[in-house]
């Protein structure tokens, strides 16, 4: 009798496409990985360097010049003047009411 | 029934490719095998495959390529048809297509190397399983050593750290750390086709071990 090589029958699997395409979409923060203390090299947990703040609110960040024509240079030392304030004052006022803190 | 086993790590270099590409290359020799690279655009696989094709076109090792979780999906439903096997070669990053894999996967395996960084990078990709875990319970993940040294202080040592911290299943099975293994993804081969003797053993041997795995999966 001679051998036939069958080919394998090949059954599709139950691909849960819903349930993949929703864990799939659902990422969470929580594969970020955790801080931890007392690490030595071998230790599965990785170590998260401790850095400092990076927030800047609240603290003068750049300084900025301007040229501006002697007209308009005047009319904003004369309102600042009036309001008993330095130039500087008189235009962070102003352009903190335009913009917020 | 079509077994899908899906390669995650999300550590660059740990060995993704090399497990993919020989465990679809052993699955292949008996039965159609689809490797699946959604490591794009670096497609290492996939430039594995246009290799191998180009050299010793093999009738039952298919290609697909994924760029995103719904491709992903898609690729397998349209593979399943037509494989015994589908190989997934994840990309280095937690993304959608990594959770997608972990869902669609019979069997999940973590290449891991003996280095801190690689060990580090699995305890994130825990987070992400526990998480896939509460929408399907039965995600079996498991670890597979690569470029294990068994003979040196530093590789027991991880080794330890590793059942003590991850507590997740390992692969009995383990690659060892063999030239082998680049020459043969840079030349289209599997290490089997290779001249190394123990590399050959060392695959041949966890593949069988992944086969039997899928196989006393509930059919």
């Amino acid at each position: 009798m001679t051998k036939v090589r069958k080919s394998p029958i090949i059954l599709k699997p139950t691909i849960d496409e819903k349930m993949a395409l929703q864990f799939a979409s659902a990422a969470s923060p929580a594969a970020s990985g955790a801080a931890s203390d007392n690490l030595t090299a071998a230790s599965p947990r990785r170590p998260t360097a401790k850095r400092a703040s990076t927030s800047d609110v609240g603290k003068n960040v750049r300084q900025i010049s301007l040229t501006l024509k002697r007209d308009l240079y005047d009319k904003i030392a004369k309102a600042a003047a009036r309001k008993n304030r330095t130039l500087e004052e008189h235009l962070i006022k102003h352009l903190i009411k335009r913009y917020g803190k | 029934m079509t077994k899908i086993v899906g390669i995650i790590q999300t550590k660059g270099g740990a060995g993704r490719s090399t497990f993919a590409t020989n465990l679809a290359a052993h699955f292949s020799f008996r039965e159609p095998t689809t490797l699946i690279d959604c490591d794009l655009p670096q497609a290492t696989s996939s430039s594995w495959y246009a290799l191998r094709q180009a050299e010793f076109p093999a009738k039952d090792l298919f290609l697909a390529q994924a760029r995103d979780h719904v491709e992903l999906i898609q690729k397998a439903k349209e593979q399943a048809s037509v494989s015994r096997y589908l190989v997934i070669d994840g990309p280095p990053r937690i993304t959608e297509i990594t959770r997608a894999i972990m869902i669609l996967s019979d069997l999940c395996l973590i290449p891991l190397g003996a280095s801190a960084a690689e060990i580090w990078s699995t305890a994130d990709l825990l987070k992400t399983l526990e998480e896939a875990r509460t929408y399907k319970p039965d995600v079996d993940a498991r670890l597979a050593w690569t470029r294990f040294r068994a003979y040196t202080r530093e590789a027991q040592d991880l080794k330890d750290a590793v059942k003590k911290g991850l507590k997740l299943e390992e692969l009995r099975n383990r690659l060892g750390y063999r030239v082998a293994f680049s020459e043969a993804l840079a030349r289209g081969l599997c290490v089997e086709e290779c001249a190394d003797r123990k590399a050959k053993g060392e695959v041949h041997a966890l593949a069988e071990e992944v086969k039997r795995i899928l196989a006393e999966k509930k059919k």
